[in-house]
């Protein structure tokens, strides 16, 4: 897991996670914008995934678990597309914004777990 | 003020537990296949609380439908209890979840979620009545 693809999705979702809680609760509908951050996101994990799976090939392997490594970016790849959908059949509701706020959010929970595990340091 | 239906919150609610059960899920299949016979105890837990997990997103999904509505009620209260119980005996008898399981320490791996929606869900559920 190289360093840049730890700290570039963890910032991006934490701000546009945050931006969203924020909107959301003061009564913002969603907007293109947050799915487009999502879908970015998404980009950004199957990204992670490729390269990763290179590595290891290539003989790397996560510190403490290498499958337990998979089963997060493959279990994180499944936030966005769910949280999106959610969002489109719910667009005239704010919730729909904190829905995707929590996806976000979650995927930035996700990312610090997959470097822990890929890293072993779990300070 | 954009309208915002008394439904409206538990959205947000039902999202967190959807992310729960994934994030259960998830683990529960990963312990099960990869380390199972090591602590069977705390992964069999792992599982139940994946299975009570998904069970409370759907039926807090539907939760003003009555049927769901008492599934949704049954299934956190069973929650409530076994994170309390868990959380307690994880601290009290550590060597029984020396592997932990999602309800170990309160569900400290996860922000404690595991403990505060249940009581979130209940006091939702409470307010908001079937119809």
């Amino acid at each position: 897991m190289p360093d840049l693809l730890y700290q570039v999705p963890l910032w991006f979702n934490l701000v546009t996670g945050a931006a969203m809680l924020v909107l959301g609760l003061a009564n913002f509908k969603p907007h293109n914008w947050m799915a487009l951050s999502l879908a970015i996101t998404e980009l950004l994990l199957l990204v992670q995934l490729v390269t990763t799976i290179v590595l290891v090939v290539g003989g790397q392997h996560a510190a403490t678990d290498t499958v337990e490594f998979f089963a997060y970016v493959i279990t994180a790849l499944l936030i966005p597309p769910a949280a999106v959908f959610w969002a489109l059949i719910e667009r005239n509701s704010r919730w729909s914004t904190v829905v995707l706020a929590v996806a976000a959010l979650s995927i930035a929970v996700m990312l610090v777990r997959m470097h822990q595990i890929w890293t072993g340091h779990f300070g | 003020m954009a309208k915002s239906s008394p439904r409206g919150a538990s959205r947000v609610l039902v999202a967190l537990y959807a992310v729960l059960a994934l994030a259960a899920t998830a683990r529960g299949v990963y312990e099960l296949i990869v380390k199972f016979q090591l602590a069977p105890l705390s992964y069999s837990l792992s599982l139940v609380s994946a299975l009570v997990y998904i069970i409370a997103t759907i039926a807090l999904a539907n939760a003003n439908k009555p049927g769901w509505h008492r599934v949704a009620r049954t299934t956190i209260a069973f929650e409530l209890v076994g994170v309390i119980c868990v959380g307690i005996l994880s601290f009290s008898s550590p060597a029984l979840f020396a592997h932990p399981s999602v309800w170990s320490w309160f569900g400290a791996g996860y922000g404690c979620l595991p403990l505060a929606l249940p009581i979130f869900g209940l006091l939702w559920l409470r307010k908001h009545q079937a119809n």
